[in-house]
């Protein structure tokens, strides 16, 4: 039950070949958008947030080391909430970021700062700095945007809230990026405050990021019923689940709950029958049965002393 | 990847050259007010050696110069000029300023002026401008450089 599901191996395949080329094309990002920061305020914000983007990535992969790993003696149920931990971890770290930042900017609009961008000395020319700037952000736009795209078809087949998350994060960075090139650009028309104020709307987007991740993450670790990849409502196949168990199992009380990809239900006050089975309990194709990671069943007495 | 850099190398080169002089620009019009006022208000930062005072005055001509200006000196303490020059009321401020120097934060600094110290000892000449005044700051950083480089 800990074990990666067949069906989905080859996804999984894709999906860790997709987070590694996000590792490294993030990490030239990082670099370059450090070489050209300066004292822009909306660099600043726009280097942060994509500093940030290396975290689902490298949280998806170490996720998926732990969730290989068979069930020990202390760990009896496996590792598939590892990356629920981490994810609340990064989710944290995330708002408090983006916290900061949208203390800072403002702060700088309050102050009427005006930022100083000045110029580089570049193959015997000066160029002013934020050209430099607006070039970096434009490079900074593409990686995310073709692959943000590729992974969100992968983690919907893999019931992934860490793939799925991250590649929306992804989707937001170009908005980041063209609101960051807007900001430097503004600076360059006079308009002192566009730099601060994108580095603000930035902000904002990282902190909405970081609270959609928590959410997630909050919602699994807190035994929550299984929810859909993409809002916080209960997902259409743990429904259906729902609705046939109680159909099968009509004197039962059915309680679901989610364990990393995997569905685990819960059947109070009724005795499982000879001939069941996660094949037949599972009302979607095949091709999705391995969701259903278990169904356990309790006895009256136990669920009233769980009560 | 390719076919963009393709488009965006010449469209950015172009761009550039065609912002070259107007772009960025000063959001207190620091340049604009010494080409139309004919003059630029230098501070320059007293306690200097009669030979680092040579060396202010030139770097501070070589500005003025270059926008077709005469340069307005006065002299006071660092901190007096560095005043004036929030306020608006001085254009430049010209002394040795270290490159940690504490100013740092209330005023944007040149690259060191070419002509060295003759003592060598001291913090490099540099120029300091407003903060944010980005078209100005290009201009002054320009004189920095020796001619013709």
């Amino acid at each position: 039950m800990t074990h990666i599901p067949d069906q989905i191996k080859s996804d999984i395949r894709t999906a860790k070949r997709l987070e590694y080329w996000t590792i490294g094309w993030q990490a030239s990002i990082i670099v370059v958008m450090f070489l050209v920061m300066g004292a822009s305020q909306a660099m600043k914000s726009a280097w942060a947030e994509d500093l940030l983007g290396l975290a689902p990535a490298t949280v998806f992969l170490i996720a998926l080391h732990f969730e290989k790993k068979a069930p020990t003696r202390q760990f009896p149920y496996g590792f598939s909430r590892a990356n629920s931990i981490a994810f609340l971890v990064s989710a944290t770290t995330l708002m408090l970021m983006g916290a900061y930042l949208i203390y800072d900017s403002s702060t700088k609009l309050i102050q009427q700062e005006h930022p100083t961008i000045g110029p580089v000395h570049l193959f015997g020319k000066d160029i002013w700095l934020g050209w430099a700037m607006v070039a970096a952000l434009i490079y900074s736009v593409v990686p995310p945007i073709i692959l943000g795209r590729l992974k969100q078809p992968v983690a919907k087949r893999m019931h992934d809230k860490v793939l799925h998350t991250d590649a929306l994060m992804q989707k937001a960075d170009w908005m980041t990026g063209l609101a960051a090139a807007a900001g430097v650009i503004g600076v360059g028309f006079g308009l002192w405050w566009a730099d601060s104020l994108a580095a603000l709307v930035i902000a904002v987007d990282i902190v909405r990021d970081g609270w959609n991740a928590f959410r997630i993450a909050l919602a699994e670790l807190a035994d929550g019923a299984p929810r859909a990849l993409d809002t916080n409502e209960i997902a259409d196949d743990a429904s259906a689940l729902k609705q046939r168990l109680e159909e099968q199992f009509p004197e039962g009380h059915v309680r679901m709950r989610e364990s990393g990809r995997l569905i685990m239900a819960e059947i109070a006050d009724a005795k499982p029958g000879n001939d069941v089975s996660l094949e037949r309990l599972w009302p979607g194709d095949r091709k999705t049965r391995w969701r259903l990671g278990a169904v356990s069943f309790l006895p009256e007495r136990a669920r009233n002393n769980s009560q | 990847m390719s076919p963009n850099l393709k488009i965006c190398a010449p469209a950015t080169a172009s761009l550039l050259s065609l912002c070259a002089c107007a772009f960025p620009r000063d959001p207190a019009n620091t340049t604009q007010q010494v080409l139309e006022g004919g003059h630029v208000r230098v501070g320059l930062v007293a306690g200097a050696s009669p030979s680092e005072r040579t060396i202010m005055e030139a770097f501070a001509r070589s500005v003025a110069e270059a926008q077709n200006a005469t340069p307005q000196f006065e002299s006071a303490s660092a901190k007096h000029l560095i005043d004036e020059l929030d306020e608006g009321d001085l254009d430049l401020v010209v002394g040795p300023f270290a490159k940690k120097s504490p100013w740092k934060k209330r005023v944007a600094l040149t690259r060191p002026y070419h002509a060295k110290n003759d003592n060598g000892a001291g913090a490099p000449i540099r120029g300091a401008v407003r903060l944010g005044e980005n078209r100005w700051l290009i201009d002054v950083e320009r004189e920095t450089r020796p001619r013709g480089s």
